[in-house]
């Protein structure tokens, strides 16, 4: 019950931060034309490239990993502004575990990833791609499952690099842009080479993007289900080394004493 | 107060050495160096999955190396106010004699030099997942990246002085890139664009440089250079002297109503 309070009042307390960020309005000028103007470049290289059905493909992708990437970005250099601020000693110092105001501190951000999905999916939709509400709430369904993926990754990268937090964009959008090239967004998953494929399903996205077409394709449960119980087994796994590399920086950091300049 | 050329260009030189040793961290390699090379991967995967490589190469791989460019500009000239701000240095540039204007442009300038960068590394990326790119007419290579240089310089100003305006107006550099890029078609042929996208990309100097090295590539430039040179130019200075106006009078009110630190 303790614990759920922290994590609710970190999640409450990164609403603030996120719009600290982005005021409300700028989120609507400046973010929300920038997700529409993005997924209208994607669709007109995919529309040159290989004509309205690529166009449709493309941005379901594109719509997956906007998700990944929205959440990735944010959540990883999240975690370092509790460094920035000078409060990871204070966290250690109180009661609480610090590891679960870690953890929860980046919500809003989760909210923002899959917004920024929706929104995606919503300009395929205005393009041709055929919605009804009930693929339109099961579509919605999985990047909220990519997204919670996403989220844990993000934790992961976000406890990595507080050892190295001037690298915090940098390792987000790597393992971002990797993911972009080989989880199946642009081209199907098996067109790639071997080994590719392999190391995209052990990572947040692939498993949940194969959810997606096959829910806005055939949707067969049988199917789906499997994979949407995958990209949730990553995402676990991806949160179990979070909360370990949390523990491992902040044990170690306590007992060299650099809690606060990494 | 001294304006000669050698004072200006003392003071160019001034920021282009505070650039040098304080903004090629982390955000420039990002806009640069890694954004645009996976963008290359992507697209050239894409058109090696339709069997299509060769031929739309002038295309895919052209285009992510001219993003690589803008993105590294556009991210500059947020990153070098907000740099003297951050450093508590704004208000001493601005009370100094020295034009605050043409440190930014030594500044901006030394980025979108270095930020060339991404032309080369696009290039060999493309090369490594058989997108052969062969420039069959140097000239009118050099010719467009001379101007891809200048107008982005020119442009960065205008993004600058929006920067020197509030510290808020930072978010807005997200959006501003997408929109030039779509305009530009850079990426794809214009006549995919609506008839009023067309009109308004003859604005966009992104434009005229791909259509400038498409031809450069192909070997048929006789046709494209003046009209793609003089349009080129034309925006340089349109760019340069908006950027200028902006410039003067945003730091004219950030002067006068003493926010120049403060400005939300």
């Amino acid at each position: 019950m303790g614990s759920a309070r922290v994590l609710g009042r970190a999640a409450y307390l990164s609403i603030y931060e996120f719009f600290g960020f982005y005021a409300p309005l700028a989120w609507l000028v400046a973010w929300v034309p920038r997700v529409v103007f993005e997924a209208l470049f994607f669709a007109l290289v995919a529309q040159f490239v290989g004509g309205h059905q690529q166009l449709l493909f493309s941005l379901v992708g594109l719509a997956a990993y906007r998700t990944l990437q929205t959440t990735l970005t944010f959540t990883t250099a999240s975690v370092s502004w509790e460094l920035f601020a000078g409060t990871i000693p204070l966290l250690v110092g109180s009661p609480s575990d610090p590891v679960l105001v870690l953890t929860g501190r980046n919500l809003s951000w989760a909210v923002n990833g899959l917004i920024t999905g929706v929104l995606t999916i919503v300009v395929a939709a205005t393009l041709g791609l055929a919605l009804t509400p009930a693929s339109f709430l099961g579509v919605a369904g999985v990047l909220a499952v990519i997204e919670l993926s996403s989220y844990a990754l993000g934790l992961f990268l976000g406890s990595v690099v507080l050892r190295f937090p001037g690298y915090r964009n940098m390792t987000s959008s790597l393992i971002g842009f990797t993911l972009f090239a080989i989880s199946g967004v642009n081209i199907p998953l098996a067109a790639l080479p071997d080994p590719l494929p392999s190391v995209a399903l052990a990572a947040p996205l692939a498993n949940g993007l194969l959810a997606l077409r096959e829910i806005l394709g055939a949707a067969d449960p049988a199917v789906f289900v499997p994979l949407i119980g995958r990209e949730l087994v990553v995402g676990t796994v991806y949160l179990g080394l979070a909360l370990l590399s949390f523990r491992v920086f902040l044990y170690r950091a306590r007992l060299r004493g650099t809690l606060d300049y990494h | 107060m001294r304006t000669s050329a050698a004072w200006w260009l003392r003071i160019l030189l001034a920021g282009a050495r505070v650039q040098l040793s304080r903004g090629r961290g982390g955000n420039f390699l990002l806009a640069a160096v890694v954004t645009p090379v996976f963008y290359a991967v992507v697209l050239v995967l894409m058109a090696r999955y339709f069997g299509r490589t060769s031929e739309l190469a002038p295309f895919l791989v052209v285009s992510p190396a001219l993003i690589g460019v803008w993105a590294g500009a556009i991210l500059t000239g947020a990153e070098a106010v907000a740099d003297e701000r951050g450093s508590g240095t704004f208000e001493l540039l601005i009370a100094a004699p020295a034009p605050t204007e043409l440190v930014v442009l030594g500044r901006v300038g030394t980025n979108t030099l270095l930020s060339l960068i991404a032309i080369p590394l696009v290039v060999i990326t493309g090369q490594l997942l058989g997108a052969q790119l062969a420039i069959v007419d140097v000239f009118a290579a050099v010719l467009a990246l001379l101007g891809l240089a200048v107008s982005t310089m020119a442009i960065t100003l205008i993004f600058a002085s929006t920067f020197v305006l509030a510290r808020t107006t930072r978010v807005f550099q997200n959006v501003i890139g997408f929109p030039l890029y779509i305009l530009s078609g850079i990426a794809f042929p214009l006549a995919l664009l609506p008839d009023w996208a067309q009109v308004l990309s003859t604005l966009v100097a992104l434009r005229w440089v791909g259509e400038l090295l498409r031809a450069a590539i192909r070997g048929d430039s006789a046709g494209v250079l003046v009209p793609a040179l003089t349009a080129m130019a034309t925006l340089a200075l349109l760019y340069g002297a908006s950027g200028h106006w902006l410039f003067s009078r945003i730091e004219r009110a950030v002067r006068a109503n003493g926010q120049v630190s403060l400005g939300q």
